[in-house]
């Protein structure tokens, strides 16, 4: 491989946006856009994805199988979406524990868990990069729009496949590449231009949405993130596109003990 | 001809169906487990299709690519994947005609078994692809296939018929996929005969003895 910009021991800067921070800054920068957005983010969620986010995370949700009795991590859970689902697969004798590296997302996502009757579950602030859980203790593990944020992805890749049980699996859902070059560039209209500005007018916040739709578009593409999730020992990677791949679904399993 | 990994989200609603099913049936789930380090293939002719069925002690995973060949391979045109869901469906587990079985013929057996006894009913899926009627064509034609959206399938959610029609709608602007629903046309066009052959299993069904 050349140049890696996730990679803190090949370059000093790394993307934020379409800006090139020092690594040790992305953190921070990515931490400020969720404290940022994170009491409208669900309000912007709806209007950003026109509500399809909801599909999407239907289909996380189906794919993922949870069982009763199963431990699942929700990481960069943010709000909760994905956490209150499989709170109600797992039932009493399972757990879900929701983590985020934000603590403003977190207590967002706290009192939404709350307000919806979601009691008594583990809300943990944690990088993925370095997951304070012991090896092989879920049986599933997700991250729902969260790992184009994080600054080192294949140390957050390593990170959740140590914490799963073999035989466990991991889901990845996050924005991809457009399939299709027409529906790309009605895509890259409305990310660059409307994104923004609808981010103005709810959140008062045009320069986080700015920074959303420019994370999306550095983020890896299908190919490139399945390559990241089998180097990093996941098997059985496979790739599901959504949407003509504005999202894409990635799921692999650790296989070996 | 090589067959090619069959969609992705075709394996993905067989998936999230078939273990629907098995999870009803906790000694089912055993089978599952027993047949651990076993998979079944599927090739179907045609589409050129393949995919792979693999078991763990939670269900199946049923998946596009695998690093090694199936313990047994199934091969055929869809309606004799049809005709085989029909037999399985109502006890027999007779081969029908125009399935090609290469590899091990136990694990294919256990397999068998195993459907039978989570009474996978797969007429409820194929069902409204026979019956014919069509709606909107992408969007059927993913839903007729997987039997999803039918009022009498209590063990399908809604849910899942919902992203799926979603999806199929803003997929259907993909070449990929338009080549994909010219197949579904295809197979639809060959519904005249899947129902001759299903009016013929049915005719045997009731008239001779079952053979095991
Ligand atoms: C777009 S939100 C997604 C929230 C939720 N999963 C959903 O799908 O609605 C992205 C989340 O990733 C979190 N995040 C960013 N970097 C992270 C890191 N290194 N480790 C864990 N979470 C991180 C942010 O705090 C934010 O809550």
């Amino acid at each position: 491989m050349s140049h890696d910009p996730t990679d803190p021991k090949s370059a000093s800067t790394t993307h934020f946006g379409f800006q090139q921070v020092p690594v040790a800054e992305k953190q921070k920068r990515v931490a400020e856009v969720f404290s940022s957005v994170a009491r409208r983010y669900d309000v912007m969620n709806d209007l950003m994805s026109m509500g399809v986010h909801r599909l999407w995370k239907r289909f996380v949700i189906d794919l993922a199988g949870v069982r009763p009795g199963e431990r699942v991590l929700d990481v960069a859970g943010g709000t909760g979406d994905l956490t209150r689902e499989f709170a109600k697969q797992v039932g009493p004798r399972g757990q879900v524990v929701l983590s985020d590296i934000n603590a403003a997302m977190l207590g967002e996502g706290r009192r939404r868990l709350i307000d919806e009757g979601v009691v008594g579950l583990p809300v943990l602030q944690a990088n993925a990069e370095k997951l304070p859980f012991a090896d092989r203790s879920f049986d599933c593990v997700t991250i729902g729009f969260g790992l184009r944020n994080v600054t080192d992805k294949d140390a957050a890749l390593r990170s959740m496949l140590r914490v799963l049980k073999p035989g466990g699996r991991l889901l990845v859902l996050e924005f991809s590449k457009p399939l299709n070059a027409g529906l790309s560039k009605i895509y890259d209209q409305y990310s660059f231009k409307l994104l923004p500005l609808m981010g103005r007018f709810v959140a008062n916040d045009a320069d986080s949405y700015r920074y959303l739709a420019e994370s999306i578009r550095m983020h890896p593409d299908q190919g490139t993130l399945k390559g990241m999730m089998e180097a990093a020992g996941f098997e059985r990677c496979q790739v599901y596109n959504l949407t003509g791949g504005i999202v894409a679904v990635h799921r692999g399993f650790r296989l070996t003990a | 001809m090589s067959a090619r990994p069959a969609p992705a989200l075709i394996c993905a609603g067989l998936e999230v169906a078939l273990n629907r099913y098995l999870q009803l049936e906790p000694a089912a789930l055993d089978d599952c487990a027993a047949l651990a380090r076993h998979s079944v293939g599927l090739l179907v002719d045609g589409f050129d299709w393949c995919l792979f069925i693999e078991f763990n002690a939670r269900g199946v995973r049923v998946i596009g690519e695998r690093p090694q060949p199936a313990s047994v391979t199934l091969a055929g045109a869809p309606p004799a994947f049809a005709g085989l869901a029909v037999k399985l469906a109502s006890g027999d587990s007779s081969l029908p005609p125009g399935l090609r079985v290469d590899g091990d013929a136990d694990v294919l057996q256990a397999f068998r078994r195993l459907l039978g006894r989570v009474g996978f009913d797969i007429e409820e899926w194929i069902a409204p692809l026979i019956g014919g009627a069509a709606a909107h064509r992408a969007a059927q034609g993913l839903k007729a296939l997987l039997g999803w959206g039918r009022d009498s399938s209590r063990t399908l959610a809604q849910n899942t018929a919902e992203y799926l029609v979603e999806e199929t709608r803003d997929l259907a602007r993909g070449i990929d996929v338009e080549e994909w629903m010219d197949q579904v046309d295809r197979l639809r066009e060959r519904s005249d005969r899947i129902e001759a052959r299903l009016a013929r299993l049915e005719r045997q069904r009731t008239a001779e003895p079952r053979s095991e």
